[in-house]
């Protein structure tokens, strides 16, 4: 049977960047979306109820649309552009090669 | 005896007005089985070649076949029966040896049940068994051109292209190179298509050869062949007679004309 090639470009990807911890990486995965759960669960319920007052009311105030955009723009470079270049700047000649000598 | 690449006036320019030809009106013909020599100066059109017959850039003009797939028509089956060891190749020094030759298996589309195996095979062959799972990151340079060279071959192609094979090797790790090259092409009867500016290499190596320089290839033969077309003893000077060595006088003109001025 044949993987296909996306998957194992995504898995191949996964492997670079969790070389680091190499170690607990088979249930890295497992571990890290337990940790979001405790976080979405219990962790951020917790400190919205000790600044709920505070963050009511600046979401009805008029700062709130200019703040929104600022955090919207904020995580659409941490997430979006920062990873995407760096990756970009990562990918070597001789590993483009790699992939246009393949029969992708 | 069968001929497995045979090029048809394959060009390749560069430049607005195509003034950089980079392989110009290349003609050769490579038999199945051979281990077949492209030498040449830096900058002669070799690696140039070697990415055209492997569909990695498309020529300007001209056409070949490898093992009867057309390089214009039919990219993924040539791509599906070639091994390519490049030049300046990129090794994931992140992932071990095991890893690496995963990923390269998957991208060649060997089937999941036999990769393992075939994995294993290729590491024990090139003595990295017991490093599969070290990081390539700590690899020598002669384990990590083992490592590539069994990448070319994880999905067992029948025609091997080499590029600089030993160039950035030091003299013991050239020599194992040299010998599992040695061992590909005696033992499992491949087709062996090696680039390289280091003349003994190419002379141990190669069945036969060709000289290629400014992208024209200019002699092709066996070494003995091309000595004797030369009026040459060794290969070195024919190298030099048909590429034209620089003169050790034109070399230091400069300085004459220098100490004339004083």
């Amino acid at each position: 049977m044949l993987t296909p090639k996306w998957l194992s470009v995504a898995k191949n990807e996964y492997r670079i960047h969790t070389s680091s911890i190499r170690g607990i990486r088979s249930y890295f995965p497992y571990l890290a979306i337990g940790l979001l759960a405790v976080y979405v669960v219990y962790v951020a319920p917790a400190i919205v109820n000790l600044f709920i007052d505070d963050f009511l009311a600046v979401i009805l105030s008029q700062a709130a649309v200019a703040i929104a955009e600022i955090i919207l723009f904020m995580i659409f470079v941490y997430f979006l552009i920062f990873p995407i270049s760096n990756m970009l700047m990562d990918i070597h000649a001789g590993r483009r090669e790699i992939f246009l000598a393949a029969p992708i | 005896m069968k001929v497995v690449i045979r090029t048809d006036e394959l060009s390749k320019y560069y430049g607005k007005a195509s003034e950089i030809k980079a392989v110009d009106e290349l003609d050769l013909e490579v038999y199945e089985g051979e281990t077949f020599g492209l030498l040449g100066p830096n900058g002669a059109g070799k690696t140039t070649t070697v990415r055209l017959l492997n569909c990695i850039i498309k020529p300007t003009s001209g056409t070949a076949t490898v093992d009867g797939y057309d390089i214009l028509k039919q990219e993924t089956e040539v791509k599906r029966i070639t091994g390519l060891l490049a030049e300046s190749p990129g090794l994931y020094e992140k992932l071990s040896a095991y890893e690496f030759l995963e990923f390269m298996g998957a991208l060649y589309d060997v089937p999941n049940d036999i990769l393992a195996e075939r994995i294993d095979d290729l590491l024990k062959l090139f003595g990295l068994y017991d490093r599969r799972d070290y990081l390539l990151e700590g690899y020598s340079r002669g384990m990590k051109q083992k490592v590539l060279i069994a990448s070319a071959l994880i999905h067992d192609p029948p025609i091997l292209f080499l590029d600089e094979p030993t160039s950035m090797l030091d003299p013991r790790a050239a020599l194992m190179v040299k010998d599992l090259i040695r061992k590909l092409a005696n033992g499992a009867g491949k087709t062996i298509f090696i680039c390289s500016h280091i003349l003994p290499i190419v002379e141990e190596l190669c069945s036969r050869i060709g000289i290629i320089n400014q992208g024209r290839l200019i002699a092709v033969g066996t070494v003995d062949e091309i000595k004797a077309q030369t009026g040459t003893k060794t290969l070195e000077e024919a190298f030099i007679a048909l590429t034209g060595g620089v003169e050790e006088k034109e070399l230091l003109a400069w300085r004459e004309h220098r100490v004339a001025h004083a």
